[in-house]
């Protein structure tokens, strides 16, 4: 069963929520909580079809609002918030970017990443993707984990970008996203056009294997934040 | 303004505390959650006025009008509504706090028999009954006490000039009446206050040009002079946006340091109206220091309040009121969280 948080959230009835910051984000997270049973965590990210809103103020009011619907009279139900976001460039930058949309909500804030802080009740924690100590976003943990034991595809899209002149003008991000459209272009027929999220909720999907070792340390935190 | 209030044994609440008010408060909730309860309980808070409780009846669609007997059946089926349950042997008490405004009024069964005098063809004995006492309370000021009697089959309420609180109240279903409108359209022409209303109106409706007031079949109202037209209008006649309107700008400017309660905002405004509606209430209210509370189902009403809420989330509050296991809550969240929720496209209705 998804756990994938409803487009239009009236209230939580969940105890714990992972948010993050696209689509793709969420999809690989809900495959993981599948794989490992945990029913008792949703997952969702920030709208940007709403009224309102502006790039980076979307983690704050997405936060907001979880605040506002978790909350209900005097009842309190949520316990914990989890932010996996990417650690892009800079893990520092990220990681305060994180603490400054939990502040906005009126969130705990942790004192560092893959943490936890507990205040009235409700822990956070900030998860940054690829893992502890790396820069990177989710395609790069993506493509460990559909390289894994196919060198032969890695050097493939690397000779692709390459000959078409694209490689390696890019930074090593944005790099990493042309890897897995290029990869996801190549070897998902049923959509070939696809992001992630709709890869990784395929059944179809045997390009990203969700049981890779590469996802371990971020499935393992997930079990641990949602032990009560 | 009112910053908080307590409900005891009134309508469908048994006892509840809602603080955290805000100048503009935005009541959302599903069917029988006491949004329009809670509105009544701050209108009938705000004096010591038995009366009031009747325009309750016609804006609940129970009708305006009842036929009495002098007995006790017929006086307390007048307020046994207003008791959480029909429980009348608990006492009503609404406790309002805030700035200049902390004021309560308590409904109380008084043990004291009262004699009524029957009449009709029949002779009867006369009966003796228990009466509902309204006891108001204005913090630093002396207790206003009206018991409302039966003489005969007339019900008598005898009310002592008081200090009472500004509080309009706009139903659902009813519009005010032209004298209504006509009347507060009168006031504040006298004390040459009536521009604003007007500058007001027709920021919204440019094609209203100015507005008088003329007699119409009699009747005191408050008539436009609108573009295209050879000659002036009832407001009334031009649209039912326009006239509701006119009549929450009366209101609020009628009821300068007050507080205007609006049961179903969205009724009557076009959907493209509501954003720049909206704008006009805010700044109108807040000129006038007036306090809103109004009631809402329409996403489309609390879409379009956004750009104002986003611009001014000190301004507002969102009350969700909900009812589980027979009880009613009302969580207040601020500005910040409502302008975020609704950007979000959360569910707040």
């Amino acid at each position: 069963m998804s756990s994938i948080l409803p487009h239009r959230v009236q209230h939580f009835e969940l105890p714990y929520i992972v948010v993050c910051e696209g689509f793709g984000d969420v999809c690989l997270v809900d495959q993981l909580l599948q794989l490992k049973g945990i029913t008792n965590c949703g997952v969702g990210c920030p709208s940007r079809t709403g009224v309102g809103g502006d790039g980076k103020d979307y983690l704050n009011k997405y936060l907001s609002a979880i605040s506002l619907a978790a909350t209900e009279g005097d009842t309190q139900k949520l316990q914990g918030i989890l932010m996996v976001v990417d650690a892009d460039e800079s893990p520092e930058d990220a990681f305060d970017l994180s603490c400054s949309a939990l502040k906005y909500a009126e969130f705990a804030v942790p004192d560092s990443a893959f943490t936890v802080k507990a205040e009235k009740g409700i822990k956070t924690s900030v998860y940054l993707i690829p893992g502890k100590d790396e820069t990177g976003t989710l395609e790069h943990l993506l493509l460990r984990a559909a390289y894994e034991g196919s060198e032969k595809s890695q050097s493939c899209t690397d000779s692709f970008l390459s000959c078409i002149g694209r490689s390696p003008a890019a930074k090593p991000n944005v790099m990493a996203k042309m890897q897995m459209s290029a990869l996801v272009a190549a070897s998902f027929p049923e959509n070939p056009w696809a992001t992630p999220g709709p890869l990784l909720q395929s059944k179809k999907n045997d390009l990203v294997p969700i049981n890779s070792p590469h996802f371990k340390h971020l499935t393992d935190y997930l079990a641990e934040f949602c032990t009560e | 303004m009112i910053e908080g209030i307590k409900i005891q044994n009134f309508r469908c609440f048994s006892d509840i505390e809602v603080q955290g008010l805000k100048p503009i408060n935005i009541i959302v909730g599903e069917n029988a959650s006491g949004k329009s309860a809670f509105l009544e309980a701050i209108f009938l808070s705000a004096g010591a006025y038995p009366l009031n409780t009747f325009q309750f009846r016609a804006a609940r669609q129970l009708g305006s009008q009842f036929e009495l007997r002098p007995d006790s059946a017929s006086y307390w089926g007048l307020w046994e509504d207003l008791f959480n349950d029909f429980d009348l042997t608990k006492q009503i008490r609404i406790k309002v706090s805030g700035v200049g405004s902390s004021h309560s009024l308590n409904l109380v069964r008084t043990l004291e028999s009262s004699q009524t005098v029957s009449l009709g063809t029949q002779p009867v004995p006369p009966q003796a009954f228990p009466l509902l006492t309204f006891e108001w309370e204005r913090k630093g000021g002396h207790p206003i006490r009206v018991t409302p009697t039966m003489k005969g089959n007339s019900l008598t309420v005898e009310v002592p000039q008081h200090d009472h609180f500004p509080t309009l109240h706009f139903g659902p279903h009813i519009s005010d009446l032209p004298q209504d409108n006509a009347s507060r359209f009168s006031e504040l022409s006298k004390d040459g206050k009536i521009q604003p209303v007007i500058d007001a109106l027709r920021t919204e409706f440019p094609f209203v040009k100015t507005l008088s007031l003329e007699i119409n079949s009699g009747i005191p109202t408050v008539f436009a002079e609108v573009e295209e037209s050879h000659r002036k209008l009832p407001v009334g006649l031009i649209s039912d946006g326009v006239n509701k309107l006119l009549s929450l700008l009366l209101g609020i400017a009628n009821n300068r340091n007050g507080t205007i309660l609006i049961d179903q905002i969205e009724d009557g405004f076009y959907f493209k109206k509501m954003p720049s509606t909206w704008r006009v209430i805010h700044s109108f209210a807040k000129e006038n220091q007036a306090q809103v509370f109004a009631t809402t189902h329409s996403q489309e009403c609390l879409d379009a309040l956004f750009p104002v809420l986003d611009a001014n989330e000190e301004d507002f509050a969102l009350l969700r009121a909900s009812r589980s296991d027979g009880s009613i809550k009302f969580t207040v969240s601020n500005g910040r969280k409502f302008s975020s929720a609704l950007s979000q496209e959360f569910e707040l209705r």
